[in-house]
């Protein structure tokens, strides 16, 4: 018999499996931030994540691109929903993209808006105060498990990658139509997630068609596009950047590559060149995904770790005090690894203060709104914390720091 | 009592060594052994021989760690009563991992083994070294310490269904790491 062959084999291997098998505590849920290692990433954390879902918002809005389901129409399903009445339609509803569920039309949107993930539950204040979210890492991998329907969102609840494994919840909200409820209802239906990127083709065939009505005013609608939309999005979105592309691609699915380049070129690990380059170079493939992995076979060094190398030194000029810098190699050696330090929110804190000094400094906000800021940040144990107890302020925080972001960029 | 002072114990070939094994790792070897022959009387059998096993190799051996150095033996010692079980059709959640790895791996039926059971060691270490830490526990925990996945879910908390489909993506990715690599079994 194969397997006992196999079994026999597993006897004789090295012990430190066997003690790291027999030792192994799971390790606290990932703080989100966490995850962060750059310093865009903190700043994004502090400021940006009220941003997050507008660039989905924006390609929800480009010609054409995605058609918007009737939600509260098909939120009246309820019945599809067994025993989870689904509630009212959520706020950032208007938000979500489309998507194919195995082959049933759904929506699913993008879990990186804080005020989503909270919603959806994904994130939650701890006892302790510390704020959690689990975010997806690796090569995707999307035929997942999922967890309970609650208000018509499902939570998948692992992603498995290449080279690790973490929980990854992604928030789908589907969308029921009539046919599905249906198969749903009589629990015929097994929910597997097929991201073809059916929805970049979408999204670049329709702003190909649209553009082409306007053939002088867009005689090479792409670099038009890219001019005046992609970038002006690069530039008023913002998110949290991570250690690798992987979790792009593992997150977004259809607009992973946008988002990636999008959060690099943010996060000044690519200049606009090299952003553009890219661009063009992967985006109008057939499949992207595939575009990427074979690229990342071919070269293990995925190019965007190198230009981030190169760039992210040369740009930091835009933050000129030295203090956060050090904090921010600081906190990016904290990051480097998959374990992160207990310390590391400490110093995330630390890094908000010291933000916040700066930003009084250089004018970008008002003693007012720093002292404001500061009593919120002295209430809150984590800065994910902050954004918790005060996202409708935080909100017109961060787009104040975007601005100042935007306006230092090309400096 | 420190896993040192248990060797030397060993080494002075006195018995409180086996006690203080016994009591330290004892539960520990009951339940993992329970795990592979599925049944008390046969777990607590495989646990004393193990421990005995022990005793026969500490000296001149001095194992660190102590305790998986423990668990080998009594694997081995468990794997050998659950074939002899199974003879006489007695299942234990070690059929249900053996099943599961069946599918696992590519090759035929029925023909003489193509690869030797250390070097498919070799190969299997190379394939965990690959995974994650988690994942590595989680196929661990499955198919070395042959636990429910009730356990395994509490260990690595995830849900039981998210180990299941963790599981069955590293079998795949093991049959895959095996085919590769030309290791027919």
């Amino acid at each position: 018999m194969k397997a006992e062959k196999i079994s026999e084999a597993l006897g004789e291997i090295d012990e430190k499996y066997i003690e790291e098998a027999e030792d192994y505590k799971r390790s606290r849920k990932s703080v989100v931030l966490a995850h962060i290692g750059k310093l865009a990433a903190c700043l994004v954390l502090i400021f940006g994540i009220i941003f997050s879902g507008r660039f989905a918002y924006y390609l929800a809005q480009a010609p054409g691109a995605f058609t918007m389901l009737d939600t509260h129409k098909k939120q009246s399903l309820g019945g599809a929903l067994g025993s989870h009445k689904p509630s009212m339609p959520p706020t950032y509803w208007d938000k979500a993209l489309y998507a194919k569920v195995y082959g049933k039309k759904g929506v699913y949107k993008p879990n990186e808006s804080f005020e989503l993930c909270f919603e959806l539950g994904m994130a939650k204040e701890l006892g302790a105060g510390d704020l959690v979210i689990n975010i997806g890492s690796g090569d995707f991998t999307a035929e997942s498990t999922f967890g309970e329907i609650e208000d018509g969102a499902l939570t998948i609840e692992d992603f498995t990658t290449e080279n690790y494994s973490k929980e990854a919840p992604l928030c789908f909200k589907i969308v029921f139509t009539p046919e599905f409820a249906e198969e749903w209802a009589r629990g015929k239906v097994t929910l597997s997630f097929d991201f073809k990127f059916d929805d970049v083709e979408k999204f670049v065939s329709a702003a190909d068609e649209y553009m082409s009505q306007f053939p002088s005013a867009y005689p090479d609608w792409k670099e038009t596009y890219l001019e005046q939309n992609v970038l002006r999005l690069a530039s008023e979105s913002f998110d949290y950047a991570c250690d690798g592309v992987e979790l792009w691609v593992a997150e977004y699915g259809d607009v992973l590559l946008e988002k990636m380049l999008i959060n690099h070129y943010n996060t000044w690990r690519i200049n606009k060149s090299d952003f553009m380059r890219v661009y063009y170079e992967y985006l109008y493939r057939d499949n992207v995904f595939a575009s990427i992995t074979s690229y990342k076979e071919e070269d293990q060094t995925f190019e965007f770790e190198y230009i981030s190398k190169n760039i992210r030194y040369e740009k930091k000029g835009f933050v000129s005090d030295d203090k956060i810098w050090a904090l921010y190699e600081e906190i990016d050696d904290m990051t480097e690894g998959f374990e992160r330090p207990p310390e590391l929110a400490e110093k995330q804190m630390e890094m908000a203060h010291l933000l916040l000094e700066y930003m009084l400094e250089t004018g970008v906000i008002t003693r007012a709104e720093y002292e404001t800021e500061l009593v919120w940040l002295s209430e809150v144990s984590s800065v994910g914390n902050m954004q918790a107890a005060y996202p409708g302020k935080m909100g017109d925080y961060a787009n104040n720091f975007s601005k100042y972001i935007y306006t230092h960029k090309d400096k | 009592m420190d896993d040192e002072k248990i060797i030397e114990l060993f080494f002075a070939r006195s018995e409180q060594g086996i006690s203080e094994l016994a009591g330290k790792y004892g539960t520990l070897c009951k339940n993992y052994s329970y795990n592979i022959v599925g049944n008390s009387e046969d777990a607590e059998e495989c646990v004393n021989d193990a421990y005995l096993g022990v005793w026969n190799s500490i000296p001149p051996q001095k194992p660190n760690p102590l305790k998986a150095f423990l668990l080998k033996i009594l694997r081995n010692i468990s794997v050998n009563k659950y074939k002899a079980n199974k003879a006489k059709k007695r299942s234990s959640a070690y059929t249900a991992s053996l099943e599961e790895l069946e599918g696992a791996v590519c090759g035929q039926e029925n023909v003489e083994a193509y690869v030797e059971n250390r070097e498919l060691a070799l190969a299997i270490e190379g394939f965990l070294a690959k995974l994650s830490r988690e994942n590595r526990v989680i196929f661990m925990r499955r198919y070395w310490f042959a636990e429910p996945l009730e356990q395994i879910s509490c260990r690595v908390g995830l849900t039981e269904n998210a180990v299941a489909v963790r599981l069955a993506r590293l079998r795949e990715k093991m049959k895959k790491y095996f085919a590769e690599r030309g290791i027919s079994i």
